[in-house]
């Protein structure tokens, strides 16, 4: 099984490529939140945020 | 609280439609020492070196060859520095083959293929006893070599808030030049020292509270 997910078909290819895309994004907001001051948890749930937006689930993860 | 000199490392994990992410970068906060720079320009040259020798066929044997051994970036053998530098495949699961590590590739190789996605990481620590950096890529491999999916920009160490936002801050933290190419060698004994100071001063100091710790906090 797990050989079998060795090599990813050209679907899988485009998922994970949007996932990392989606992920520059959420760089994109550390970088800008990223300022003396600003509190790590305040980072973090910002980028939980952006994730949460461009990759909508039903289930709480 | 974010500081200005600060490292900060973030590994963004997302999950879309059931396929992951495992992606690593390491930001500076306004200004970074020669030491931090010197650390990420060695993790992101072995990254990129990795990252050059990967196409369809290649061996994981060959791959491992530009990875640092242990003990060249402060561990003493393969199996303590393993989650620090290897590959992993990249999917449905975080962790899936192929693994590319020293650990394993230099005497079970496998081979590439076109089509695999994986993710590659780096550390390396720096010599002022308490900062690091670490980069984790994706590669996707094609049928000539492979092509990079996270693209976030980190060819150089990424300093937000810097000196272009901040007027007053000068590059570097010292007075005296940077030398960007040749940074002197520090020893082990003056990076223990250097450890040694940074935990004194993060007693003293106490980050958190705006005065510092005052005699009776201090219970250690």
């Amino acid at each position: 099984m797990l050989s079998a997910r060795e090599v990813k078909s050209a679907d899988e290819i485009a998922l994970l490529n949007r996932a990392a895309a989606m992920v520059d994004g959420a760089y994109d907001v550390v970088n800008q939140m990223l300022r003396p001051g600003v509190r790590e948890n305040d980072i973090v749930a910002e980028v939980t945020i952006s994730s949460t937006r461009t990759a909508p689930t039903t289930s709480k993860r | 609280m974010i500081r200005p000199g600060d490292q900060a490392f973030f590994d963004i994990l997302q999950s879309f439609m059931g396929y992951r992410t495992c992606y690593y970068r390491t930001f500076n906060v306004c200004r970074a020492t020669p030491a931090q720079h010197d650390a990420y320009r060695r993790a992101r040259e072995w990254l990129d070196n990795a990252i050059e020798r990967i196409r369809p066929g290649a061996s994981t044997a060959h791959i491992c060859e530009v990875f640092p051994k242990a003990n060249e970036f402060g561990f003493p053998d393969e199996m303590a520095a393993f989650g620090l530098q290897f590959a992993h495949g990249l999917g449905l699961n975080l962790h899936e083959r192929p693994i590319i590590s020293r650990v394993v590739s230099m005497d079970h190789p496998t081979e590439l293929k076109e089509g695999m996605v994986f993710a590659i990481e780096t550390y390396c620590p720096a010599t002022d006893g308490y900062s690091a950096a670490r980069i984790e890529e994706e590669v996707v491999v094609t049928d000539k070599g492979c092509r990079l999916i996270t693209l976030f920009p980190a060819e150089e160490l990424p300093i937000s808030a810097g000196t272009r936002f901040l007027p007053g801050a000068r590059r570097g933290l010292r007075s005296h030049s940077m030398i960007p190419n040749a940074p002197r060698y520090v020893s082990p004994k003056e990076r223990a020292e250097n450890r040694a100071r940074w935990l004194r001063f993060r007693l003293l100091a106490g980050r958190d509270y705006p005065g510092g710790y005052c005699s009776d906090d201090v219970w250690l």
